[in-house]
């Protein structure tokens, strides 16, 4: 059997404390070029792809008013923090629900909000890069969308 | 510039920049349209029962309680004594000729709202605490977020140095408040714990339409919490949606 590091089920849960980058080396398998590019996918980051990021997410925030409104509303009060078992079970704290959502809402912070705008340390708002698309590709990927989290 | 000049100035572009910018905000989320059926379950099937969730949710904080007890503990007290010191303040806003004067002179009100701050101070320290030690709500805490209890703290701090230690000419203060909203300026008190504490409610009100406070207006707007849960009965199409759908069949 492998060798898994696995915490014990109990009646009531024990919430672990944060192990940073634990889960950071797990994503999907990214596609070869051949069978991206049928399905309309670029097969390599394109050039401009920071712009073209940021513009989807524009894009998305005015056609979801959940999007725009939970990416306001978030006052990290922490009460959604043990409830995602992918971070239960793994301790990465990427992989709490604020803390996943706070991969992207840093970027739109940066780009569609005033504070990020001008006080970027203020808020925790950082540019995109590709240290932030490597997260956003791992950590988006290992939520199920079970719903466990939506307090 | 004398300093009641400078505090009038200052209230009169706090103010327009607490409404403005709240009110723009408010239109971006009405007009965002919502077009997936996402309310939490359990979730109500009926607008009553829509109207009675958020009720239970403005009020008493309800999924906040189901999440996690400590911080439902300190935020609803928070909250609450924020709302008793709101009822007490607007005596410095009302001649006793307005209609709701009878209601707000109530001695209850006024001693309810004084001890309130007290417990928005218990409030504010149990959050702050929380956002120190617990490492996880640390790890989640950017410097605004203990910028932004430091300074409400502040707010109530200097709001009961006033009522406790160092009384301010509230005659003066009343005339100041009322003079803004008749537009009729008045010159201002200037000891030093009310400079702080309406400089830092002027601060306040300007960083509202900018910051994580947006979540009072936003919580009315989550459509995890405003939908009915009737996804079978009637169709829920947004008009960017409902576009896609007729581009398709033609």
């Amino acid at each position: 059997m492998a060798n898994f590091e696995t915490p014990e089920i109990k009646e009531y849960p024990t919430i672990p404390l944060i192990k940073e980058g634990v889960m950071a080396h797990s994503k999907p398998f990214i596609s070869k070029d051949a069978f991206q590019q049928p399905l309309g996918f670029p097969g390599e980051l394109l050039d401009n792809w920071q712009d073209v990021a940021i513009e989807k997410m524009g894009e998305m925030l005015g056609k979801y008013r959940g999007l725009q409104v939970f990416l306001d509303s978030c006052v990290k009060c922490g009460a959604c923090t043990d409830k995602c078992h992918y971070f239960l079970g793994t301790s990465d704290p990427k992989n709490m629900p604020v803390a996943r959502q706070d991969l992207l809402r840093k970027v739109y912070r940066r780009y569609f909000t005033f504070a990020g705008k001008y006080f970027p340390k203020l808020v925790g708002a950082v540019d995109m890069t590709k240290e932030v698309l490597d997260d956003w590709y791992s950590y988006f990927h290992q939520c199920s969308q079970c719903r466990r989290c939506s307090v | 510039m004398s300093l009641s000049a400078a505090y009038t100035a200052l209230f009169y572009v706090a103010i327009v920049i607490f409404v403005v910018g709240l009110g723009l905000r408010i239109s971006k989320y009405a007009k965002t349209p919502a077009p997936l059926k996402i309310p939490t379950t359990p979730a109500p099937v009926t607008q009553c029962g829509v109207v009675l969730r958020m009720f239970r949710e403005v009020v008493f904080f309800q999924s906040l309680f189901k999440g996690n007890k400590w911080t439902w503990i300190f935020g609803w007290i928070f909250h609450a004594s924020l709302l008793l010191a709101f009822f007490r303040h607007l005596r410095y806003a009302m001649s006793p000729d307005n209609i709701l004067w009878p209601l707000v002179s109530l001695e209850v009100v006024q001693s309810f709202g004084k001890y309130a701050g007290f417990a928005m101070l218990v409030g504010l320290i149990g959050l702050f605490g929380r956002r120190i030690f617990v490492d996880r709500v640390r790890y989640i805490s950017s410097p605004s977020d203990y910028l932004m209890l430091i300074l409400i703290f502040a707010i109530a701090a200097s709001g009961l140095g006033m009522s406790f230690v160092a009384h301010t000419d509230i005659v003066s203060l009343k005339a100041f408040v009322l003079g803004l909203i008749y537009f009729n300026p008045q010159p201002l008190p200037s000891d030093p714990l009310v400079l702080i504490h309406l400089g830092l409610v002027a601060l306040l009100m300007i960083i509202f339409p900018v910051s994580k406070l947006l979540h009072a207006p936003g919580v009315f707007f989550s459509p995890t919490r405003n939908q009915i849960d009737n996804p079978r009965e009637k169709r829920h199409l947004s008009p960017w949606a409902a576009k896609l759908e007729t581009n398709e069949r033609s």
